[in-house]
């Protein structure tokens, strides 16, 4: 008698492998053939990751059509195989397919709406949060400023795009019927939970900048210093940007550690 | 000593022995808002092990109005590996945080090696898959310092070297390990057909006394290849042929929690809670029968 582990092994690669799997474990051919009962299988488990996919990735199943979105769909879970029991995290390297597929042809807007709509669905598996207000910082002594490190809201994504990604995407919410300019270019985007749904926002490029620093854990000075080098850059302009934007969810005070450290 | 899954320390049922709904993303807002007359609610717990976010937060208020059973499908009872710790811990945070009355799992495997199929595939029914169930299952349980409900499923193939039938395993499986059973009529009704053998017959070898919940569901007829194979969609209403065989069940173990699940090809929320009714009118003609 096949052992468990063994049996097990050679029905996973059956019901995922390639269709040229080899199909000699045992199975009571009945009425059925061993085939058809495995075929029920790798069509189950496609369809699974599919509308997992689907669910995730609402606006890039409209743009390429359905049709298309179950190969693509079929492809990554053959490439990308689950790495959970949890489905809720299958899914998260879609952009990366999309990015081999799609990269340098004309859809190549495609990578970067799969990101914008996976960071949604980061957004809305976080508690709620409230976005600190500039206000809590009249508690922090002046000599302490340099110190200060602020922390992102939870959940919050930081997406930089080559396409107008917002744009493309609410023109993909029900029935907006605008034209996308894809040479309008990039933008800076961030994701985040307000109220019951997430929130997209356009940073400027230097607010993106130091909200990349913060999620790197740097605190404001060490975000100063790698940022010294853009002449443009205004720390403090950059910094009100993500208070007004809602970027923030807390602070905490450094021991005051060098980029060098 | 793990305590009962069938009963509370008062005697009573840790869920109402009425019929209530799988409730589903979708539904959730409609049914936070107009609160309907459901004795309890089942969630498939995967759906909330982020413990944050809308969801949960839904979640946690019907549970603050509906008793709530969770119902797992990610634990991979039956996989020759053990239970992933992960899971296993994010499931003993969700269950710690909602509190619910049943705790459920399916007598399937999904994992081996670290590749996942998500899906609830069969077990060879020997004594090696019997153990190995076992052991996970007694991990689970010790984990989450409670019994579970054990659901049959429906499979689409048959090992061959099968030492006992499907509903002697089942019951085994419970037996040896102390936990309950979650009687999915349709899952019965299903393999019955693909397998051909008499659903009657796996019903009378289940002890009512094992039997904490019964699950009924709809399912569809594909073709495979020129072969025609009831699959366990829950897409559609369940059928005539599936109600006959849940009166049945009833008749023999008596008045159990029964859900109506449903969970792709959703219809309006006041169309489950008509199966949900119907459901309840069963159940109250068995009290009946019995009073």
């Amino acid at each position: 008698m096949i052992a468990l582990r063994s049996l097990q092994r050679q029905a996973v690669e059956a019901f995922l492998g390639d269709d040229s799997a080899a199909l000699d474990f045992p199975i009571e051919s009945g009425d059925t053939p061993p085939a058809v009962q495995i075929e029920v299988y790798r069509n189950n488990l496609r369809e699974n990751y599919r509308k997992c996919l689907t669910n995730a990735y609402p606006v890039v199943e409209r743009l390429v059509g359905e049709m298309c979105f179950r190969d693509l769909a079929a492809q990554y879970s053959r490439q990308y195989p689950s790495t959970n029991s949890d489905l809720q995290f299958f899914g998260k390297t879609f952009s990366v397919l999309l990015n081999k597929l799609y990269g340098e042809s004309e859809f190549a807007y495609l990578p970067d709406v799969a990101r914008l709509e996976w960071a949604i669905e980061e957004a809305l598996i976080v508690p709620r949060s409230s976005a600190m207000e500039i206000g809590a910082l009249s508690q922090v002594d002046a000599s302490e400023h340099s110190r200060l490190r602020f922390l992102l809201r939870p959940g919050l994504s930081l997406i930089r795009t080559n396409y107008p990604v917002l744009e493309i995407w609410q023109a993909n919410q029900a029935d907006d019927e605008r034209v996308v300019n894809l040479a309008a270019g990039g933008e800076q985007l961030v994701v985040m939970r307000e109220g019951e749904s997430a929130e997209i926002r356009r940073l400027d490029a230097g607010a993106y900048a130091l909200a990349e620093c913060f999620a790197d854990g740097l605190s404001l000075s060490l975000a100063s210093e790698r940022l010294d080098a853009d002449k443009s850059f205004d720390l403090s302009a950059s910094l009100n940007s993500l208070f007004l934007n809602r970027c923030l969810g807390d602070f905490e005070i450094t021991s005051g550690e060098s980029l060098d450290s | 000593m793990l305590a009962d899954p069938l009963v509370q320390a008062d005697g009573s049922s840790p869920i109402p022995v009425n019929s209530g709904i799988g409730l589903r993303g979708p539904h959730t807002a409609e049914f936070l808002e107009t609160k309907p007359k459901i004795a309890w609610v089942e969630v498939h717990s995967e759906n909330y092990l982020a413990l944050g976010g809308t969801a949960f937060e839904g979640l946690e208020q019907v549970r603050s109005q509906y008793p709530v059973s969770l119902h797992g499908v990610g634990l991979s009872l039956g996989s020759a590996d053990p239970v992933d710790p992960g899971h296993l811990s994010r499931l003993k945070q969700l269950v710690d945080e909602i509190d619910p009355g049943l705790v459920s799992e399916h007598l399937s495997w999904g994992t081996i090696d670290g590749r996942h199929t998500n899906d609830l595939l069969p077990l060879p029914f020997n004594t090696e898959a019997l153990d190995a169930v076992c052991n996970n299952i007694d991990a689970v349980q010790t984990s989450l310092g409670r019994t579970i409900l054990l659901e049959n499923i429906s499979a689409y193939l048959k090992f061959t070297e099968a030492e006992m039938t499907e509903w002697e395993f089942l019951v085994q499986a419970a037996r040896r390990s102390g936990a309950g059973i979650l009687l999915d009529v349709n899952n019965i009704y299903v393999n019955a057909i693909n397998h051909r053998f008499d659903a009657a017959e796996y019903l009378s070898a289940i002890p009512a006394d094992l039997v904490g919940e019964i699950h009924l569901a709809g399912h569809s007829l594909q073709n495979f290849d020129g072969f025609e194979i009831l699959i366990d969609t829950h897409d559609a209403p369940v059928c005539e042929a599936v109600w006959q065989l849940y009166e049945n069940t009833l008749a023999r173990l008596g008045p159990k929690p029964t859900l109506i699940e449903w969970d792709a090809k959703l219809p309006k929320l006041s169309g489950l809670l008509d199966e949900a009714a119907r459901a309840e009118i069963l159940l109250g003609s068995i009290r009946d029968r019995a009073a």
